[in-house]
């Protein structure tokens, strides 16, 4: 056969798999609750402080490109109607996408709300309101979970959209630990002592006392900048090794969301690095976690006739 | 095998999404990297795509750690020329930071924003320094010319920052003093020694809190 005609072979036997069922659906289900999450926590409490916003923007309007849409994003920035609008839209379809209603459409409009209010207020955006902006025209095309996806096209459009995010996310996440890496302390290895002194809260002492220590500042200041400069690598590790690689990932950024600037990036890259598993990873977790609770001391579960 | 809709029409419906993800995919790399030779051949292609996506500055994935806590301070005085202010000092952002930020953090970064202007080191003022610095005398007429017609807009918002701070408490306030709190880290060589907090505060004038007769 040749080389050619295997090359086709190949692509029609993938593209018979992306059509025959939906991938990752938990994963996606899980960063979906969590976009919907931090969409709503950000943005509903600047509903009450929407005139005071629209009265400051008024110096960031003043620098900036052109074109139709900078003019209507700054008409609509500079009342507080528009910002209290765009703030009530964006925290109601973060609501929306968290209870997992109309999730395409609440991120069809949270997205083009996002891109009109960033657009007005570029001083307000954070690495995670980029990281949102740029992964929610996926979130338009996967469907919705808890009711299976149905038809071939749908079933495509939904395994395109779960690629999509993985790279997306992959590329963001590794551009992120790519420029960190020629930066002069986490270079050398004191990036997060540093960052554990800002914006200091009760929840927060505990991993400053941690980044104290030579060792524990050293090898996490290095597992944060390897772990997401190897994050485009985990979707290509085999079942197993990308399950531990995604676990160990996970833990650490779990320990950043208790330094306060890193907070809402890490629980969106947490977020993202769920939908690297496939869902056979969830049954697993899923099987794991009724077996501990048939162990533990007064578990709801009905005993077997045997017991 | 083919799908039964596998028509020219099918077959676009079918490649459009894949199209958009590899080219959304890759603009990505381009306008979010570092800066080289591809970026900036492909300059104009990714302003005009994703540049209209993302609008801020890409290099805010915390490269450097923060150098500086800010605080904004305030203090609600009677008269103009109070000279005792130690006791008003009351800080804007203390309730504001950590895991209580919302409407008041996008609050403060616009303050920040102000600030900046009022110092004259906004982010948009670099290019033009720069350029002055290397000898182009028209960027510094540019800079100065700019500069000042926005001098009594950023007057306005920190009247206006003052206003909001004070308002409602004493009704015998006219006035708002306000000052920019900067608190460095401890460096790494001093984390045992016991934490000076030690802050350097920049006066950023006083101002009409516009309640008076």
């Amino acid at each position: 056969m040749s080389p050619s005609r295997d090359l086709a072979n190949h692509l029609d036997r993938l593209f018979e798999r992306a059509t025959a069922s939906a991938w990752r659906r938990t994963g996606v289900a899980i960063f979906r609750v969590v976009v919907g999450c931090l969409l709503l926590l950000r943005w509903a409490p600047a509903l009450p402080g929407a005139g005071y916003l629209a009265s400051l923007g008024r110096i960031a309007f003043a620098h900036g490109g052109g074109g139709w849409f900078h003019a209507v994003a700054i008409r609509v920035c500079a009342s507080s109607v528009g910002v209290a609008g765009l703030s009530g839209l964006i925290a109601l379809g973060g609501l929306c996408l968290a209870i997992n209603m109309r999730p395409r459409l609440a991120a069809f409009v949270v997205w083009v709300a996002l891109l009109i209010v960033l657009r007005g207020f570029p001083d307000l955006a954070t690495p995670g309101d980029h990281f949102i902006v740029g992964v929610l025209p996926y979130l338009i095309l996967v469907g919705p979970s808890g009711r299976p996806v149905e038809g071939r096209f749908w079933v495509w459009l939904h395994n395109v959209a779960v690629v999509g995010l993985v790279a997306q996310s992959a590329i963001l996440v590794f551009l992120g630990a790519f420029a960190r890496a020629h930066a002069l302390s986490w270079h050398n290895g004191t990036a997060l002592y540093l960052i554990a002194q800002h914006h200091q809260s009760p929840a927060s002492l505990p991993v400053q006392d941690l980044t104290r220590n030579s060792v524990i500042a050293t090898v996490l200041t290095y597992s944060v900048l390897l772990g997401g400069m190897w994050y485009p690598i985990f979707s290509a590790l085999g079942w197993r090794a990308r399950g531990v690689a995604v676990g160990a990932f996970c833990a650490v950024q779990l320990l950043l969301c208790f330094l306060p600037p890193l907070t809402h990036l890490s629980l969106l890259i947490i977020g993202s690095s769920s939908t690297l598993l496939s869902d056979s990873h969830y049954d697993l977790i899923r099987r794991a976690a009724v077996g501990l609770r048939r162990h533990l001391p007064g578990a709801a579960l009905p005993r077997r006739a045997s017991d | 095998m083919p799908p039964p809709e596998w028509n020219w029409a099918g077959r676009l419906a079918y490649s459009l999404p894949l199209a958009v993800v590899v080219l959304h995919a890759s603009f990505t790399v381009v306008a979010a990297g570092p800066i080289s030779p591809l970026t900036v051949a492909m300059a104009p292609q990714s302003v005009n795509g994703i540049g209209r996506l993302f609008t801020g500055d890409w290099t805010f994935l915390a490269v450097n750690p923060m150098a500086s806590d800010e605080e904004l301070g305030v203090a609600c005085l009677h008269d103009k020329d109070d000279i005792n202010r130690a006791p008003y000092w009351r800080s804007l952002s203390a309730p504001f930071v950590g895991w209580r930020a919302g409407a008041n953090s996008f609050a403060r970064r616009l303050e920040a924003t102000v600030i900046e202007e009022h110092f004259g080191s906004a982010p948009w003022t670099e290019r033009w320094r720069a350029a002055c610095t290397a000898g182009i005398p028209e960027a510094c007429e540019r800079l100065d010319g700019q500069l000042k017609i926005q001098a009594p807009e950023v007057k306005a918002l920190l009247a206006a920052i003052g206003a909001r701070a004070c308002v409602g408490r004493d009704p015998a306030v006219r006035w708002a003093a306000l000052r920019y709190a900067v608190a460095t880290p401890t460096p790494w060589s001093q984390r045992f020694q016991p934490v000076s907090n030690e802050v350097k505060a920049i006066d950023l004038g006083v101002y009409p809190t516009g309640s008076g007769p």
